[in-house]
């Protein structure tokens, strides 16, 4: 349905060769819901807008259709796009907001009254229909800006941002709504957003862009479980990742990563290539990965709380080595049920299999495939 | 990675559109701006005049600048003018807009004050200037020559155009221009947040202390921007004088800019007139570089953030 | 508290004292205007212009209707021709892209702060030879040049604080980026172009310089123009009543205009304090 193909976007002025997107492939089938997510600058809304076609690519080429569509204007794009301000125009009541897009296809004023209606039935805005802008909530906003955007039938749905706006609460069942639409209505979905907890949510495959460049692109489950690279690692996950200093080594047949404070072998199924045996990596652990062990072990690691956070559903402790050597603080999460004090010590397991080995390169490659 | 082969050109339409938007504007300063001031120069080096027969005259209209016998006193009017003018205009908008904006601030009294003190600059010039006409009308009809009548029976009408003319041109245009700088002060006060005297109370500072550490730094940018805009227009322009008193008597009241205008359109010394023109045009230029180094032009061109 | 109220006292005394001349002017309009200059008895006989024409220092001048026929019909000329020139070029400068926009942008503003009429000589010259002495349309064409640049300047502030998502609806939603000026942009600056279009009118309704040089037919005066000619024909004005008459019918719709629109006079005075 839709493919970018090396991408690349350069900005002038005044940060000459400032580039904000940098050779960028993507692939979307018709009907996908597909987030692109990264922090700011990192070229996701960017993107969204060359796929709008408000911005031209310094170079690469956009198809919808396999058509090629750098050069075609935005109004002949046949895209709906609902943007974070929501950009309802104030002078138009909600009813020829919606109507817009219609009236400029040169719809007769009544079927595109009807077309409007329609739609407004379908988000639940038809009682709304004669106010102004101006006199709506930021909810009934939003719902007039997908009204307007999905009135024309658009082959594609483009959304900035479209939630950010919306208090917490207001944003869960937004979030559910846009998601049922988009399956009934079969459009394909781009949304773009900074809020990680929603793009994987809400869509089927999620793009991580980072400095331009696609980190990784995949099923929200496949992010998580298997981050390609230490940015999509680090990213993702709230809280963090826990990433510790290693040493791959090598002992009779076995590979083994070694820290300061404990050693960790690596599955056979796995066995990293020779080539990093003795090298420096990253040992990426996610905190709901470790678990408080029962009785101390061998395989333990003695740490001690230093801080105890409760978060409601759960409590978050950070742990230091004791002697504080290491230097190393790690974040656990664990449920409720467990009764801690700070400065206590206690032993840590890691689940079997739980880990991500990162190398030390600027891209900071998976090393690991677990099935 | 490969990139694509052709980087993003636009089409030439797409290139021309704005300037069809420009256009109409464009054409107007070339021919009433841009071809006034080259056409300015050119006749500033001819003896054109009442017989319309162009001769080049070289830079004889500028060496006779300097031999003018009446230039020493027209220079002496303009900055006479210009300087005590701003300096008035300047201090009455001030007092009136911190006084309206800060010690009246919020009351209906510095409401009327502030539209009062509007009042002369809305007013044509034409209108406004009757009365100035009438309060130093050289006959006992003149109202302060009524009054001075009262108290002494016998003495004669004083002919105020004829020995305060100059005093008369700059009080009519302070109480006319104070508003300008007025309303730009005012601005920039009210927008002092609050917050900041209500500190400045809590820390005990006198009213001094508030004005001198509160207000008048806040006060910078406006105040150079008065000053030298003010500056541009009473140097360049004569209107209320030509109302007024026309220059006169003698050349009492001429300022270099009426003076340009008198040679040109009174007297059809249009060569002569466009070279002392030309000295206005320098020294507004000047200044108005000069207020052009104020803005940051960065800040205000920005880029389309459509691209087509 | 004492030393509050001796205070307010004082910054009154300083603010009465200063504005008094400004009251006394306003009180003498009316009276002039409406008092017998020898009997100091209230009569209206100084109106008597709008009923027919009066004789003015020996001269009989023209009636006071068709002045103000004129006066509407260049002013709203004015207001037309400078919106309609304003708004494109503003919008072009506020939202596209051309090569030599700085440049322009920066002659633009040398031209707003720049005198004019300091090029009045040559620009007579101009019109000679065009022929358009005489004519309104020279009288129009001097005009707006001067005037343009600062309303090209506030009006792009006013297309500067259009959000640019606004523009992107638009241009998504199907219009072409001149469709989405007429549809959306326009519509959101209205009271930028209401701001303009009242200082262009009051521009307008003052001109009398432009009449005074290039106008030699009293038959085609604007009341400020024809008031120029009364107040300058001698030095001494013979007749304070009619002129403050003329001077007041002149004026008093003036400010009924003034008080109805004096919020967006503000704002446009603003316009120059917003730089900073």
């Amino acid at each position: 349905m839709i493919s970018l193909v090396n991408i690349v976007k350069d900005y002038d002025g005044k940060q000459m060769g400032s580039r904000a997107v940098d050779g960028l492939n993507l692939e979307i089938a018709k009907g996908e819901f597909v987030a692109l997510l990264g922090p700011s600058g990192c070229g996701k809304t960017t993107t969204l807008m060359m796929l709008a076609g408000l911005l031209k690519p310094t170079s690469g080429e956009i198809y919808f259709k396999d058509k090629l569509v750098n050069h075609v204007e935005p109004k002949d794009r046949n895209i709906g796009m609902v943007f974070q301000s929501y950009a309802l125009y104030p002078h138009l009541t909600v009813r020829d907001n919606i109507a817009f897009p219609l009236r400029e296809r040169k719809m007769a004023k009544k079927e595109a009254y009807e077309r409007a209606l329609a739609t407004s039935k379908i988000l639940q805005i038809d009682h709304l229909l004669d106010r102004k802008p101006s006199q709506l909530s930021g909810g009934q906003q939003q719902r007039v800006a997908m009204a307007r955007a999905l009135s024309k039938d658009p082959e594609i749905l483009l959304l900035d941002e479209p939630m950010s706006n919306l208090d917490s609460r207001l944003k869960l069942d937004v979030r559910d709504e846009i998601r049922k639409i988009q399956r009934k209505l079969g459009v394909t979905t781009i949304i773009v957003t900074h809020d990680q907890e929603e793009a994987l949510a809400i869509s089927d495959r999620v793009a991580i862009l980072n400095g331009g460049k696609i980190q990784q692109y995949a099923p929200p489950n496949e992010l998580f479980n298997h981050p390609a690279n230490l940015f999509v690692g680090s990213f993702l996950g709230n809280p963090p990742m826990n990433l510790i200093d290693g040493v791959v080594e090598k002992r009779a047949d076995e590979q083994w990563v070694k820290t300061k404070l404990f050693e960790l072998q690596i599955p056979q199924p796995c066995r990293l290539e020779e080539q990093h045996i003795g090298k420096a990596v990253k040992l990426g652990i996610r905190p709901h990965d470790l678990f408080i062990a029962e009785q101390p072990s061998e395989a333990a690691i003695r740490l001690q709380i230093d801080l105890i956070e409760h978060l409601g559903n759960g409590q978050l402790i950070k742990l230091t080595d004791r002697d504080g050597q290491a230097d190393m603080m790690i974040r656990l999460l664990t449920d409720n049920e467990k009764q801690l004090k700070e400065r206590e010590m206690i032993s840590i397991g890691i689940k079997p299999n739980k880990f991500h080995l990162f190398d030390m390169t600027d891209e900071g490659r998976n090393l690991l495939q677990f099935q | 990675m490969t990139l694509a082969k052709k980087p993003y050109k636009k089409p030439l339409a797409k290139k021309m559109y704005p300037y069809f938007f420009i256009m109409p504007f464009a054409l107007l300063v070339l021919v009433f701006f841009i071809l006034p001031a080259i056409a300015t120069i050119i006749m500033s080096f001819t003896d054109l005049n009442a017989s319309m027969k162009i001769n080049f005259v070289g830079f004889d209209n500028f060496k006779r600048i300097f031999t003018d016998y009446s230039m020493p006193q027209i220079l002496w009017n303009t900055v006479l003018f210009a300087v005590i003018t701003l300096v008035f205009s300047l201090f009455f908008g001030l007092f009136i807009s911190i006084a309206t904006q800060y010690f009246l601030k919020g009351k209906l009294t510095a409401v009327i004050y502030r539209v009062l003190w509007l009042i002369p600059s809305i007013i044509p010039a034409v209108v406004y200037v009757t009365f100035w006409k009438y309060l130093f009308d050289p006959t006992e009809g003149g109202l302060i020559n009524k009054v001075l009548l009262l108290f002494q029976p016998d003495s004669d009408p004083i002919s105020w155009f004829t020995k305060i003319a100059m005093a008369i041109v700059i009080i009519a245009t302070i109480v006319s221009t104070t508003s300008g700088g007025m309303i730009l002060l005012s601005a920039a006060i009210s927008s002092i947040p609050e917050d900041l005297y209500k500190a400045a109370k809590v820390d005990g500072a006198s009213e001094k202390s508030v004005i001198t550490k509160i207000i008048l730094p806040s006060l910078k940018w406006p105040l150079m921007y008065i000053t030298i805009s003010d500056l541009i227009g009473f140097v360049s322009s004569y209107f209320f004088i030509l109302l007024l008193t026309n220059g006169g008597p003698m050349r009492d009241t001429t300022t270099l800019s009426l003076y340009a205008y008198q040679q040109a359109f009174n007297l059809k010394y249009y060569g002569y007139g466009a070279a002392l023109s030309l000295l206005v045009v320098l020294i507004s230029l000047i200044l108005t570089l000069w207020l052009l180094r104020l803005f940051d032009f960065d800040e205000m061109i920005k880029p389309s953030r459509i691209e087509d | 508290m004492s030393t509050s109220i001796a205070k307010k006292l004082l910054v009154h005394t300083y603010m009465l004292l200063f504005t008094m001349p400004i009251i006394g002017m306003i009180i003498w309009y009316f009276l002039s205007a409406t008092l017998n200059g020898t009997t100091g008895q209230f009569t209206l006989e100084n109106f008597n212009f709008v009923k027919e024409p009066i004789e003015y220092a020996g001269v009989v001048l023209p009636a006071i209707w068709p002045i103000v026929l004129n006066t509407l019909v260049y002013s709203i000329l004015i207001v037309v021709i400078e919106v309609g020139i304003a708004v494109p070029t503003a919008y072009a400068f506020s939202r596209l892209d051309f090569t030599g926009k700085l440049a322009a942008m920066k002659f633009l503003f040398l031209m707003r702060s720049f005198p004019g009429i300091t090029l009045i000589i040559a620009t007579f010259f101009i019109l000679v030879q065009m022929n358009l002495v005489n004519t309104y349309l020279g009288v129009i064409l001097v005009a707006i040049t001067g005037s343009l640049p600062g309303r090209v300047y506030i009006m792009k502030g006013f297309f500067d604080e259009v959000p640019w998502d606004l523009e992107w609806a638009a241009m998504v939603d199907g219009c072409s980026r001149f469709r989405a000026l007429m549809k959306v942009l326009v519509p959101y600056v209205l009271p930028g172009i209401g701001a303009i279009s009242v200082f262009s009118f009051l521009g307008a309704y003052g001109e009398w310089f432009l009449f005074k040089l290039f106008i030699f037919d009293d038959n085609m005066l604007t009341l400020a123009g024809y008031l120029s000619r009364l107040v300058t024909k001698e030095n001494v004005i013979l007749n304070y009543g009619l002129i403050t008459a003329i001077g007041l019918f002149y004026t008093i719709p003036l400010v009924i205009f003034y008080i109805f629109t004096q919020k967006i006079f503000l704002k446009i005075n603003m316009g120059g304090a917003k730089q900073v």
